[in-house]
């Protein structure tokens, strides 16, 4: 062997860096966050208020726990069951009115449709036609970021000072502008990463660029597409469960007032009835993502080949149309039934209601000198008062909790991957099985599925809400709450990793030996690494901005100083927190991105 | 009726094409032969206009592809129809929608929606016709993707066929298919070129198939054209020539 040959493995690579400072920034929000059990409040006793709580679990109930309820009053199950179909109501208004404006703008924000190197000309022409597209581009990227960046917690507060909050249609609206960019984003994502060749060749066979995105990138883009769209269906219900925290009547309402009365069978059944209902729309999504993605088995040939006839026996999935005419059924009775949309109770008119409240939103120090060097002091002054620190938390509480859900996700994951845990993993025939064993390993899978369903499937801020009602307010649950949904999302979606990925390897290291964890460890988590570290960056962007509104459960992150400022008509101040966690989500929208992109040329 | 004179092509430090002439008139079957990185594919693409040329002219019927307007070019894009590699199909059309996209330069963007979306009778039973030219009108109403290669392979035929091109260019159509079917696709590719009158320009891998199906032979190597002239006035010595690695 020659002596310049050196059998150690190199120290760094980017994936131990990841790894070393997964564990160092974990520590470092954990030592920043600390374990204080003072934060306690004398008075609770953490372990008896779970075991109340938990115990209600499994003795939910169909009736009022209330037993002073005045006679004629609304029943519990019809209460419920109105509450959710306001929360369908509105995730369903809201849904019509962000997919198209997404669609508008993911179409401004992507760049496929411009000019390619086959068609243009490099004329003066083509030169300011190709700048104006670019400022376009560049303005409607800065709008979708701007209307993801403010969540619709935020929103929802923001038309409440503003239009008055007792319109089913301000809720709705609320919740639709965070939803329209976050459509935008991942809809011109999705058209942009579609295969080059088939627009090519229509631009060579002398269509234009407006027919080649018309008639292959489109076409092409849309399994995934509404695939998507599927997905952000099940979280608006979520989100719109949540809008009931502000006054809207939906689930959330009834699950906050049941729990504030201590009524955790009700609770209980709240929570059973949102988790089916998001579960039937998990499910629903993922046979129509697999019947998008997959041609259906082709029919005998006619005996005659005619037009009529071969329509006729065209192979086609009978499932879709229902589901697409079930859902624009949903859409027309969620505009045209139940409460008026319109309504509006106030002596002033919207229109004085809104110039007073921008009238308001201008710095105090401004409004009384009208000069606008008044500003800089005052917010100064708010930054290091308690803008510093609310934004710190944010960023730790997020970072935080990610670190936490992505520890345990880690842990589970392989055992939640359906060509794994099975008794026949990457369809291996195994030596003979008894049928406890088979079973076995089917429950095992089943569990672990189901314990992350029901871990997405409970918005993190009701989860927060919860677990303060037991632990007391401060920053721990909101770690937990947010650590607990996330685990939920990431491990369904490495979980679809491991199942589509090739497991060739896998199968390799099965047969000659190895355990499913080793095959899994060994084959699978190489070569999908990176694609794992994209969701985590993914996740932790939207974790930012989920943590800047869980301090409206009177925790000190930027969500705590927005909503005492807006409780207490202070809306200068509140803007300036709103916009601090605007500038916190564009860096980090910003951070994340340049860090996936990095992967992705991996 | 394809004129090439001088013909350079350079992506960056690396020549594609070295400086050749090159005539084909129409109606005429050509095979490009050659070793992988002869130029064949990069030819190819010069003549569909994807790529123009580093220095020195293509004139297609005519006229100067360099002058043209953008107008003239879309217009003349429409007469060359071209088959790449990968086939470029939309995995999720149906195969009749595939098709019909092979005539979307004659059409605005309005017929290319309603084509898409509710196609003419008249259309379809054209697009039937020509699935029976190539075996396979079962298939009309298929999603593409459910196809095997030979059979997205004759659908790619189809759809350039639907074109009414006057070229027909294809980047090596059988290098994914089993012998017979290459031999049964090659077939019909050259039966319906002679049948509808087209010039067919196809790069092959496979020098058998070449020789069988093509009357005339261009054999290239580093981006030059090494011999061209009448299928049987080679022999097997010139092509052993052609495939000999100049460092062996």
């Amino acid at each position: 062997m020659p002596k310049s040959v050196t059998l150690r493995a190199p120290l760094w690579s980017w994936r131990r860096l990841c790894i070393y400072s997964f564990f160092l920034i974990l520590g470092v929000c954990l030592y920043t966050l600390g374990l204080d059990f003072n934060q306690l409040p004398e008075s609770s006793d953490p372990v008896a208020a779970a075991k109340d709580f938990f115990s209600a679990a499994l003795s939910p109930t169909l009736t009022d726990q209330n037993p002073s309820l005045p006679v004629g009053s609304e029943p519990f199950i019809q209460r419920i069951s109105t509450g959710l179909l306001n929360t369908l109501r509105y995730a369903f208004i809201a849904m019509s009115m962000a997919v198209p404006a997404g669609l508008l703008l993911g179409f401004l924000a992507s760049r496929s449709w411009w000019p390619k190197a086959v068609t243009s000309r490099k004329s003066a022409l083509a030169l300011i036609s190709r700048s104006g597209l670019r400022a376009l581009y560049l303005t409607t990227r800065f709008v979708i970021t701007f209307m993801r960046s403010i969540h619709e917690l935020i929103w929802m507060l923001l038309f409440l000072a503003a239009l008055g909050g007792d319109s089913t249609i301000t809720a709705c609206v609320a919740l639709a502008i965070p939803f329209t960019g976050t459509f935008a984003k991942v809809f011109s994502e999705i058209i942009d990463e579609q295969n080059e060749q088939n627009s090519q060749h229509i631009l060579l066979a002398g269509g234009s660029n407006l027919q080649a995105f018309v008639a292959a990138r489109f076409p092409q883009a849309l399994p995934d597409l509404l695939t998507y769209t599927l997905y952000r269906l099940e979280c608006s219900i979520r989100s719109s469960a949540v809008l009931g925290f502000l006054g809207a009547e939906t689930i959330g309402l009834a699950i906050q007032q049941s729990y504030e009365n201590n009524y955790y069978n009700e609770v209980w059944t709240e929570l059973y009835f949102l988790i089916f209902t998001v579960m039937i729309f998990d499910v629903l999504g993922s046979c129509v993502r697999k019947r998008l993605n997959h041609a259906p088995l082709p029919k005998v040939a006619p005996a005659k080949l005619s037009l009529l006839s071969l329509k006729k026996n065209a192979p086609r999935w009978k499932l879709l149309p229902v589901v697409w005419i079930s859902l624009l059924s949903g859409i027309l009775i969620a505009w045209n039934f139940g409460d008026d949309l319109y309504q509006y109770y106030s002596s002033l008119s919207r229109l004085e209601r809104t110039q007073s409240f921008i009238q308001q939103l201008i710095p105090e120090p401004v409004q009384l000198s009208q000069n606008w060097r008044d500003a800089i002091p005052w917010a100064k002054d708010l930054w290091l008062t308690s803008g510093k620190e609310a934004l710190t938390n944010t960023v730790t509480l997020a970072t935080a909790a990610l670190l936490l859900a992505v520890l345990f996700g880690y842990i589970l994951v392989p055992w939640a991957s359906r060509n794994i845990t099975n008794f026949r993993p990457y369809s291996i025939d195994m030596a003979a099985h008894s049928k406890l064993r088979k079973a076995l390993w089917g429950v095992i899978g089943f569990s672990t599925r189901f314990i992350f369903l029901i871990a997405r499937s409970i918005p993190e801020y009701i989860i927060a809400f919860l677990l303060i009602g037991i632990l007391g307010a401060h920053t721990w649950p909101l770690v937990l709450a947010l650590a607990i949904h996330n685990f939920g999302i990431l491990g369904r979606l490495w979980s679809e990793i491991s199942e589509n990925h090739d497991d060739a390897v896998a199968k390799q290291q099965m047969i000659r030996g190895a355990s499913r964890l080793q095959s899994y460890v060994c084959g699978i988590l190489p070569t999908s690494f990176n694609r794992q570290l994209l969701f985590i960056f993914y996740r932790w962007e939207t974790c930012v901005r989920e943590s800047t509104i869980l301090g409206m459960l009177s925790i000190s992150s930027l969500g705590y100083y927005i909503s005492i400022e807006s409780s207490f008509l202070r809306y200068d101040r509140m803007l300036f927190f709103i916009l601090l966690g605007t500038i916190i989500i564009f860096a980090s929208d910003l951070l994340s991105a340049s860090l996936r992109k990095k992967l992705k040329r991996e | 009726m394809i004129q090439l004179n001088n013909a350079h092509l350079h992506f960056g430090s690396t020549t594609a094409l070295n400086g050749f002439d090159l005539s084909i008139q129409k109606g005429e079957q050509v095979a490009l032969i050659g070793p992988s990185g002869s130029g064949k594919s990069s030819l190819l693409k010069v003549l569909a206009t994807e790529h123009a040329l580093t220095s020195g002219s293509l004139a297609i019927d005519s006229s100067p592809i360099a002058s043209l307007s953008s107008k003239s070019l879309q217009q003349l894009r429409c007469k060359v129809g071209y088959i790449p590699q990968d086939l470029a199909l939309v995995p999720n059309l149906k195969v009749s929608q595939n098709i019909l996209l092979g005539r979307v330069g004659q059409q605005s963007l309005g017929s290319t929606l309603k084509n898409l979306l509710i196609p003419a009778k008249l259309r379809l039973a054209e697009v039937l016709q020509l699935l029976e030219e190539v075996g396979i009108p079962e298939k009309l109403f298929h999603r593409t993707d459910s196809l095997s290669g030979g059979q997205q392979q004759r659908v790619a035929i189809a759809r350039a066929i639907y074109q009414e091109a006057a070229i027909l260019l294809a980047d090596e159509p059988v290098s994914a298919v089993d012998p017979s079917r290459a031999h049964s696709l090659l077939d019909c590719l050259t039966d319906l070129s002679r049948r509808h009158e087209l010039t067919l320009i196809c790069s092959m891998h496979n020098l058998e198939y070449a020789k069988k199906f093509f009357p005339r032979l261009i054999g290239m190597r580093d981006g030059k054209i090494i011999f061209d002239g009448a299928t049987e006035s080679f022999s097997d010595k010139d092509f052993s020539e052609l495939y000999t690695l100049i460092n062996a």
